[in-house]
């Protein structure tokens, strides 16, 4: 039998029933640090036993895309093949067969499992400020600034932040960028024309 | 305009993992309409982690001593500064030269960190329970915070779960454990 409990973060110690849910920190019985422990029902849900699913016994009857021989239960919210209770995954509600949700992570086509996004706005922001910024680099801006350039415009609709954010750093590393090949371009004219004007 | 998907709970704060990695990561936690999204931001990249409201377990506040030893540090700081004003006094400002000059800056500097360490309050972490996880919420690192933090989550969890008073819990965990 599992016993249940909260342990103490640092040292381990189960947290006494009696302390949980309390308005003030208790001192932890093992190692005296005060914890305040707030449970939620959660805690008390028993996980679900595993499904094999139901072998077809009645010709005719609905079968699953991936187990011909068992019952479909439910179409996948994705691809809309039936699947047996075997293949289905519910995230959130939403029922998917394992195919959808593989290509749903990879693909970033279901949003609530992608667990990382590059930053591209800020790439391109950084390449067209920093040289700017670290002084004695400047002179990089002549290859960094075609580079944030290359960015903003590559990445332009790659999607951002999912938490709200504006196309605001595209935009500024774009005028940026135009400014320095722009500076560049005037330098070289103006020392071309020095030299041989 | 359209409602924001997210709303942030705490702003950013660095995550303690290894040295490297905790001057580059900065963890912060945002609200959305069904979970709470932690997001672990290093320079040009994010990684999300995502709990649901109906999912969570247990949240864990537990007092540290991080605020006594910064203050510690911070005093021991102040009395250096203090030392070196007596040795700027003793041998003459025109002796002491530039460490004259850097005395009121310094002092600003440590004795706002030293107001301001104790004006955020008493240090803490917390931890959030899952049925598969136990994770650190860094940017969650005062308790004023974090109590502020869970009069904002506790009704959205309410509202996915139910709640449970001290009496429920003691008499479920016994029944669940003692069955």
């Amino acid at each position: 039998m599992t016993v249940l409990s909260v342990e103490c973060p640092r040292c381990r110690t189960p947290v006494g029933e009696f302390s949980l849910n309390q308005p003030e920190a208790e001192p932890c019985a093992g190692c005296r640090s005060p914890l305040q422990v707030e449970v939620f029902p959660a805690l008390f849900r028993r996980t679900a036993p595993p499904v094999s699913g139901e072998i077809i016994l009645v010709e005719g009857e609905a079968a699953c895309f991936y187990h011909p021989a068992k019952k479909a239960v439910l179409p996948c919210h994705g691809c809309g093949r039936f699947l047996c209770a075997l293949c289905d995954c519910e995230l959130n509600g939403e029922h998917f067969c394992p195919a959808c949700l593989e290509s749903g992570k990879t693909r970033g086509k279901i949003r609530n499992l992608e667990n990382r996004r590059t930053l591209y706005d800020t790439i391109a922001l950084a390449l067209s400020i920093l040289p700017i910024i670290l002084f004695f680099f400047w002179f990089l801006t002549i290859v960094s600034a075609p580079m944030a350039l290359f960015v903003a415009i590559r990445y332009w609709n790659e999607p951002r932040s999912v938490v709200h954010r504006t196309k605001v750093r595209y935009v500024l590393a774009m005028i940026f960028a135009t400014l320095q090949i722009a500076g560049w371009g005037i330098g070289i004219y103006l020392l071309v024309t020095n030299l041989y004007g | 305009m359209a409602d924001k998907e997210y709303r942030r709970l705490t702003p950013a704060r660095l995550r303690r993992r290894g040295f490297l990695v905790a001057v580059s990561t900065r963890s912060s936690l945002w609200l959305g309409k069904d979970h709470l999204l932690s997001i672990d931001s290093t320079y040009f990249a994010e990684e999300y982690k995502r709990f649901y409201f109906r999912d969570i377990q247990a949240i864990t506040i537990r007092t540290t001593r991080r605020r006594a030893i910064l203050n510690l540090v911070l005093l021991f700081l102040l009395l250096l500064w203090l030392g070196t004003l007596v040795y700027a006094f003793t041998v003459g400002p025109a002796q002491a030269g530039p460490v004259v000059a850097l005395l009121p800056m310094s002092f600003l500097i440590i004795g706002l960190a030293l107001v301001v360490n104790n004006v955020l309050g008493p240090t803490c972490a917390v931890y959030l329970r899952t049925a598969v996880q136990v994770e650190e919420l860094p940017s969650l690192n005062r308790v004023r915070r974090a109590h502020q933090a869970m009069t904002l989550l506790r009704p959205l969890i309410v509202a996915a779960q139910g709640e449970l008073t001290a009496e429920e819990v003691s008499t479920r965990m016994q029944e669940t454990n003692y069955a």
